[in-house]
């Protein structure tokens, strides 16, 4: 079976067809930059001028909010913070999602389609909405502890919500759709020929996983995880709320700065800084899925 | 009782326009800037409504938070303005005088001026306040009950250490949060000037949650994290009437005065419109609407005798000229100058982890 | 016990993403105060009380979804096939770049579309600011990085032998990519386009700054009135929502089969 076809592009002749490729990406690449690229790079262009006063700049130029922000642990902390949270909701997300996903591919079961519609569910109720329906859930006395101080497990309610744990409960909960909706779609593209055949030469499941699956279904797992790390490290509402305003992450920074202080040029340097951080991120991961020799 | 006065007043308002309806066109649309939620919903109706319908100028409105609307004009200055009028909150209103993105009102175009409360009219001349509401202390009864706690009465109760670990803050974006950061700074031996006083006082609470918005306020007083929080009376008293067992409670050493104010865009076109719009929100039949509905006292003096008359009613909110001389009041052109002082320090010392 | 441990995990992981949505059904029929749980009676007259100002910006934010979701789409595909199978310098970087919108908070997205709708007015004359297609482009700055994402996912295992065949037997590329690889990648298209819609649909921030007045979503319109109180109204719109959607997935079910939209297993 061919993986990516490279065999057969090797054996057609060698045409301007790269070029191609990029005159079709470039409409796309305009229309973002119009409508992103340009708005962002005005927003942060501020960030290298002096507040005034409240969303006021000055005109002097000055790259005084980035040495405050990369010389000052409390920031780092916040950043750390921050890609911490992320790379959490992306573990638990790839360790739920994947064996849901692979279910999903593999069922034929005629509640498949009823079933996918379920994974999305908690993206059609609004993020205010949902969040606040955690509170009965997670609350002291909210269903979770219930459960779990009448079976005897515990004996003080657990803390789970207006803190750390509540918004990784939160984040996962919301972008878990997400993560399985891309593996499912990618994982029942491997046939599952491969899996038996490799059952058939004596590998248990453990191994049929590790050395079949995972590396069939790599490009899902890292589409997924760069999604979901995207989405959580820039996600507001459900830090914010189940939080309880406890947890500064760069993104409940950026929206204090912006939107009570005020303070453009603070929330645009860690904008700026945010989307540093995170492309480079982006761009690490992506160099070592390709060192494995898929295509995109 | 009062619904039926309302109902009566707003009938009998509607069919004296529906007598004279040769002045009711207008092709001209005001935009106002409002909060949302119940508050728009009240202010339509005892105010926009009315106002269309006797001169045919159409209002629509822009729901948002106060800081947002701040945030749009000032990126709007030099060009059309975004909106005609806009209802701020009174530290927002001191910004946006500085920023220069108001007009000042001319006191002949809006004659209920005159009626309103000394405290309620702005001294600079800008948009007055067209409310008043209390930060004070909401607790639950309930909960108090069953851990033998007395109900707090002052604002030093609140760090009573039985308290710890079931004591909300409002977080310092909102306006209950600034209060109560206010409250600290004098229970401190500080002042607005000092928030270095106030935070180190708020931390030693370590609460159990900073809440933004009622809903999760709600939330957690349901289910049980929550027992005590400094909040709004028209929050507040909004979940009593939907039957949590809260009480909101003035404390000795005084309850903190919040005002919303209404304010006219710098640039707008439409200033008579917008003038004219005014003296219906200051309106008595539009105050006393408001003040039955969502509910927040009433910045016309005309009404404290009403209000007299239907305690129930008046004892959600400052009603009459002595509470609302009781009420303390905030310096924020102080408060705003140290303000992005009090949030790095809020940031570093008050919320954890 | 292997054999269940799957199933299980399946269920208990339908029940994790299930519990606050049917927190939220629950709540919308409790007489009590809404959050309490469990819930202290029955009613129907959250349902009898929405505001109009709700279902009219449940108008708004399906337009505008459903707009996001087609104009990604289209935008997003051939993006998605440039840079899965281009080989050009830098192509890493703008597959990055592509990616990027998704990592800026959608705070800094908003406001900054705000103020640079303001400097399109002074050239062009043109007000994006309260209007739908303003809501449409600055949802489509997340809704093209989804759509890429999704079909370069599912572009991975393409067989391009499949392309080969078609041509070898008389199809113009136009057809071949009709016929062939877009059938293949459906699933992946598919499911970027509810991606975007979804955001779309649950956008808060983008909409609060290039929306207003008339062009005001059901998000924007549940989180201006949260801030005052909470109404068990708003409980009963999410979940209108929730129920019209299943009868919509049912409908499609019956009629389509939903298999189509997420194509064939193996």
């Amino acid at each position: 079976m061919l993986a990516n076809g490279s065999a057969l592009a090797g054996a057609r002749p060698r045409s301007a067809a790269p070029d191609v490729w990029l005159w079709v990406l470039l409409p796309t690449l305009a229309v973002l930059g119009l409508i992103f690229g340009l708005p962002l790079a005005d927003l942060i262009a501020v960030s290298v001028h002096e507040m005034t006063g409240p969303a006021q700049v000055g005109d002097a130029l000055t790259l005084e909010h980035y040495r405050a922000f990369v010389t000052d642990p409390f920031f780092l902390v916040m950043v750390a913070r921050t890609f911490w949270l992320g790379f959490l909701v992306v573990a638990f997300c790839l360790a739920i999602g994947y064996p849901v996903a692979y279910y999903l591919a593999r069922t034929t079961s005629r509640w498949r389609g009823m079933a996918l519609f379920l994974v999305i569910s908690p993206l059609l109720v609004s993020a205010i909405v949902r969040n606040i329906g955690w509170f009965p859930i997670l609350g002291g006395s909210g269903v979770v502890n219930w459960i779990l101080m009448s079976i005897g497990l515990i004996d003080e309610p657990l803390r789970l919500i207006s803190n750390f744990t509540g918004v990784v409960i939160g984040l996962v909960h919301a972008l878990l759709p997400l993560m399985i909706l891309t593996l499912t779609t990618v994982i029942q593209r491997v046939e599952p020929e491969l899996e038996e055949a490799a059952a058939n030469l004596g590998a248990g499941p453990a191994l049929v996983f590790w050395r079949v699956l995972l590396p069939l279904s790599l490009p899902g797992v890292v589409a997924g995880s760069l999604l979901v790390f995207a989405m959580a490290i820039s996600a507001y509402t459900t830090p914010a709320i189940l939080g309880g305003n406890r947890v500064l992450v760069m993104s409940t920074y950026i929206a204090q700065q912006f939107r009570t202080v005020l303070d453009y040029p603070a929330g645009g340097t860690a904008a700026a800084l945010l989307l540093l951080f995170a492309a480079l991120l982006t761009l690490l991961a992506l160099r070592v899925r390709t060192k494995g020799g898929e295509a995109g | 009782m009062i619904q039926r006065i309302l109902g009566v007043a707003l009938a009998a308002v509607l069919l004296t326009v529906g007598m004279n309806t040769a002045n009711a066109q207008s092709n001209v649309t005001l935009r106002v800037a409002c909060y949302g939620g119940s508050f728009t919903a009240s202010q339509k109706k005892y105010a926009a409504d009315l106002y269309t319908a006797r001169t045919g100028v159409k209002v629509e409105f822009i729901d948002g938070n106060p800081s947002d609307h701040l945030a749009k004009l000032v990126a709007s200055r030099g060009r059309e303005a975004p909106f005609d009028l806009v209802y701020l909150d009174d530290n927002v209103q001191i910004a946006a005088i500085q920023a220069g993105v108001l007009e000042k009102i001319r006191p002949d175009d809006v004659p209920n001026m005159k009626l309103l409360y000394d405290q309620a009219k702005n001294k600079d001349g800008y948009g007055p306040a067209m409310i008043f509401f209390s930060v004070a202390i909401a607790y639950n009864v309930k909960k108090f009950e069953e851990a033998g706690l007395p109900a707090p009465q002052s604002w030093a109760d609140l760090w009573n250490p039985k308290l710890a670990g079931h004591i909300g803050v409002p977080t310092l974006d909102n306006t209950m949060g600034h209060a109560f950061l206010v409250a600290a700074e004098y229970l401190n031996g500080g002042n607005e000037s000092t928030p270095e006083k106030g935070i180190a006082k708020i931390a030693t609470l370590k609460a159990q949650s900073y809440p933004q918005s009622s809903s999760v306020v709600e939330a957690l007083m349901t289910s049980g994290d929550v027992w005590v929080i400094p909040w709004m009376n028209g929050r507040t008293w909004g979940l009593i009437d939907k039957g949590q067992p809260l009480k909101f409670v003035i404390p000795t050493d005084g309850a903190f005065a919040g005002y919303t104010t209404i304010d006219v865009v710098k640039g707008t076109p439409h200033e008579k419109e917008a003038l004219a719009y005014i003296n219906y929100v200051l309106d008595p039949l539009a105050q006393l609407g408001q003040a039955n509905e969502v509910p927040y006292g009433p910045t016309n003096k005309v009404l404290a005798p009403v209000l007299a008359a239907y305690p129930k009613l008046a004892q959600k909110f400052p009603s009459s000229p002595e509470d609302i001389a009781k009420l303390r009041t905030i310096d924020w052109v102080t408060f705003n100058k140290v303000y992005p002082q009090a949030v790095s320090l809020w940031n570093r010392e008050v919320v954890s982890k | 016990m292997r054999r269940l441990a799957l199933p299980g995990i399946v269920f208990a992981t339908f029940i994790f993403l299930a519990a606050p949505v049917l927190i939220v059904v629950v709540a919308s029929f409790n007489s009590g105060a809404v959050l309490s749980f469990p819930p202290t009676g029955f009613t129907t007259r959250w349902y009898e009380r929405i505001n109009p100002l709700f279902l009219h910006a449940l108008y708004v934010s399906v337009v505008v979804g459903l707009s996001t979701a087609f104009l990604s789409t289209v935008s997003g595909v051939p993006a998605a096939l440039a840079l899965a199978r281009g080989r050009y310098l830098g192509r890493d970087l703008l597959n990055s770049l592509c990616l990027s919108p998704l990592m800026v908070p959608a705070l800094v997205t908003g406001v900054a579309l705000y103020q640079f709708s303001l400097a399109v007015w002074d050239v062009t004359g043109i007000g994006l600011g309260g209007t739908i297609p303003g809501l449409v482009l600055g949802h489509m700055t997340f809704g093209i990085p989804f759509v890429i994402r999704a079909v370069i996912a599912g572009h991975a295992r393409f067989d391009r032998a499949l392309e080969e065949a078609a041509r070898n037997l008389g199809a113009t590329p136009l057809e071949t990519f009709w016929r062939v690889t877009l059938p293949v990648l459906q699933p992946s298209i598919v499911s970027g386009a509810i991606f975007a819609f979804l955001m779309s649909l649950d956008d808060v921030p983008i909409a609060l700054f290039v929306g207003g007045g008339d062009a005001t979503t059901l998000p924007v319109r549940i989180f201006t009135t949260v801030e005052f109180d909470f109404g068990g109204d708003i409980m009963a719109v999410a979940s209108l929502i929730v129920g019209a959607s299943v009868v919509l997935m049912l409908l499609l079910d019956r009629l389509v089969g939903l298999e189509q939209f997420f194509g064939s297993r193996h």
